[in-house]
């Protein structure tokens, strides 16, 4: 049966996966249970339908939101234990699969779950910008100012995407300065590269665990606009949960169209057929067939 | 110099000679080059992925060979019948192209052609060089690049193409061994007066002057140090994350890329600046490639000399690195790559060949249109079996015996004689 575990929150971990959550999905007194994991840590269960295998969320929060204010060396320090915690609980979680949803908006349903779960993202809102925020908001206007589609679901998604990394990738009030921040910003790179490399599936912001830097002069700081630009196809690559089967459908009858055509094609090159044939060519055979 | 009558005009570039102003030229003005007996064939500004195909033997990933060098095949044949009184193809991508490649082009277009080899000072070009292969995947800086490429003028290690394009002198006497001394023009561009290239192009196709007039709008302009810099920096991402090649084209090459130069440079952007060394020695080049096209003994157009006058040479300088960037600068490049994404949706079905993301992306826009999945649905499905009724047809067939062979010979007469 293909069960749902959700270790229970910590902090930057299924902040979102509480009691009351829990309350809302239909039917949770027989379909949800909670158990505590090897490292005394508390995971809810649940059957979740849809769901391929049996499998683990764990969804992650911004850097910034969850790691203690301290010297760079114990933050640094502090953040590289957190990832050693989260790949320990990879390792000693017996499911088929664990998936580690890097940021984007929280769960409200049990679908939103299952996408969650599935690898697939859920759409973010259009971020509201404040007065302080001028580098995203011309950002913004000028990219949306310069699509060709207007009111395109996806083209919107995709701007979004963008915008909020470089939310999280600007710091308005850095207690840090660049040097600092470079070195936090290794080590999450350190942390992502672990949890790739932890046998989990990875999904979401790669730039979720970036400890972020100051813009100058209005302009955005560039790995923060690399990541942006970055997350723009990679969120591409995960944001199909709303494809439906008939899409792979069309996409596998035109690989199979294009597949049947080239033999079609190597056939008449092999062999041409005789309303191709020049006349001089089809007496030539006559005479030879004789 | 104008050529006879019947000739066929190849330009073969190279690269970042102008190419691009003279194929928009030659485009926008061909109903009224048409009217004076010249021809353009193709149908777009560029063939550049049919002039791969042909000249280079591959075309960029996602995309099919033999269907576009089928493409070159009939723009051919289409300007044999068109029997105009002179004919041009212009394409940068026929300076690349091997001997046998070479010899391939020259017998298709026929014993009356003419190439046209278009040349600027290669100190003007090298920088340009650089930010153009940055929007193809390269990370190298460019002081780096630098020191690679004009010290090793036979041939650099970081961007082979550079000196198979730029070693204008062997360019030349390459086409030159092919099609005769006398069947190959240099052009040499005033760098001083911008409309010394059409102007030169309009004697030779012996037109009326103004009839190459450029559009107006600005073509494939230089990125700025400021951009080229976020291209350089996606380039690694894209690399380390190991995305397909094809998505690369598709979506940063033809997307981001040209988002960025669809805005107006910003004056205050610092241009890609090179350093004296560098330019004194792109000079030195310059000067021996010179004497060697003088001393090939093909025909000259313009002025050698200005392809090693220090006059010409950009302002020396090292750019300051930077490490950021302006938002209009990166919203140029977002809209760019969303634009060429929504293109997708368009085409009834992803490419064969489409990368991760591009499919990633048809399918997502795609599924928000369900009668248009519908309609995909049943003319796929209706294809398929007419090809597979083909192959069941062919497999059932096998060699035609004698009396196929009388049939279809008797179809033919018969349709010969109306009947």
């Amino acid at each position: 049966m293909p069960i749902l575990s959700v270790p229970a929150g910590y902090p930057g971990v299924n902040s979102f996966a509480t009691q009351t959550w829990w309350q809302t999905l239909p039917g949770h007194g027989s379909r949800v249970s909670e158990e505590v994991l090897e490292q005394g840590v508390a995971c809810w269960t649940v059957d979740l339908e849809g769901l391929a295998d049996r499998t683990t969320l764990v969804l992650v929060s911004a850097v910034a939101e969850w790691l203690p204010r301290a010297p760079v060396a114990d933050m640094v320090a502090e953040l590289l234990t957190w990832g050693s915690r989260l790949c320990d609980l990879v390792a000693a979680t017996e499911v088929d699969r664990v998936q580690i949803v890097l940021g984007g908006p929280e769960p409200r349903d049990e679908t939103e779950l299952l996408a969650l779960a599935s690898g697939f993202r859920l759409p973010q809102p259009s971020p509201t910008l404040t007065d302080s925020e001028g580098p995203l908001r011309d950002f913004m206007n000028a990219t949306l100012a310069s699509l060709s589609a207007t009111g395109q679901a996806a083209s919107q998604t995709a701007v979004n995407d963008a915008v909020h990394v470089l939310r999280r990738g600007i710091d308005p009030t850095p207690a840090l300065d660049v040097a600092e921040a470079e070195q936090l910003r290794a080590a999450g790179r350190e942390v992502v590269a672990a949890l790739v490399a932890s046998g989990a599936s990875v999904s979401g912001a790669k730039d979720l665990l970036q400890w972020p830097l100051p813009s100058v002069d209005g302009a955005i700081p560039m790995p923060v606009a690399v990541d942006a630009m970055a997350e723009i196809l990679q969120s591409e690559l995960e944001g199909a949960s709303e494809t439906a089967a008939d899409v792979e459908r069309v996409a596998q009858l035109a690989a199979d169209v294009a597949a049947h055509r080239e033999r079609l094609a190597a056939l008449d090159e092999k062999d041409p057929p005789l309303a191709a044939l020049p006349g001089r060519e089809l007496l030539a055979r006559l005479w030879r067939i004789r | 110099m104008r050529l006879p009558d019947g000739s066929v005009a190849l330009h073969i570039g190279p690269h970042k000679t102008g190419t691009t102003t003279m194929q928009a030229a030659l485009w926008a003005n061909r109903h009224l080059l048409a009217e004076q007996g010249v021809d353009y064939p193709g149908v777009r500004r560029h063939e550049m992925d049919a002039t791969m195909a042909v000249a280079l033997g591959k075309v960029d990933p996602g995309k099919k060979l033999a269907a576009h060098r089928d493409h070159w095949y009939s723009l051919v044949e289409q300007m044999q019948a068109r029997e105009a009184r002179l004919s041009v193809f212009s394409s940068e991508f026929y300076c690349e192209a091997d001997a046998a490649r070479r010899r391939e082009v020259l017998e298709r277009l026929g014993p009356h052609t003419y190439v046209i080899v278009t040349l600027r000072p290669i100190v003007r070009l090298i920088a340009s060089q650089w930010q153009q292969y940055t929007q193809n995947q390269l990370t190298i800086p460019y002081l780096e690049w630098l020191r690679d490429v004009v010290n090793n003028p036979e041939g650099s290690s970081l961007s082979p193409s550079f000196w198979r394009r730029h070693r204008h002198d062997l360019l030349v006497r390459r086409w030159a061994a092919d099609v005769g001394t006398d069947r190959l023009v240099v052009v040499v561009a005033d760098e001083r007066d911008h409309r010394s290239l059409p102007e030169a192009f309009e004697e030779l196709l012996g037109v009326a002057p103004g009839s190459l007039e450029a559009p107006k709008e600005r073509l494939n302009r230089s990125l700025t140090f400021d951009e080229v810099t976020l291209m350089l920096e996606f380039n690694k991402r894209h690399r380390d994350v190991g995305w397909d090649q094809a998505d690369y084209n598709r979506f940063i090459r033809f997307g981001a890329a040209r988002g960025v130069q669809a805005r107006p440079a910003n004056p205050l952007d610092q241009p890609v600046l090179t350093p004296q060394w560098a330019i004194d020695r792109a000079l030195e080049i310059g000067e021996m490639m010179a004497a060697d096209i003088a001393a090939s003994g093909v025909t000259v157009v313009g002025s050698l000399a200005q392809l090693y006058d220090p006059a010409f040479a950009p302002p020396a300088g090292e750019n300051t690195p930077i490490g950021t960037v302006r938002p209009d600068v990166l919203a140029g490049f977002a809209s760019g790559l969303i634009n060429r994404m929504d293109d997708v949706r368009n085409t009834p079905s992803p490419r064969p060949a489409a990368g991760a993301v591009e499919r990633a992306a048809w399918a997502r826009r795609r599924s928000s249109e369900p009668e248009l999945i519908a309609d995909d649905l049943q003319r796929l499905e209706s294809r398929l079996q007419q090809l597979r009724e083909a192959l069941a047809q062919r497999a059932a067939e096998g060699q035609p015996g004698r009396s196929r062979v009388l049939m279809e010979l008797t179809r033919r007469l018969r349709r010969r004689l109306g009947r």
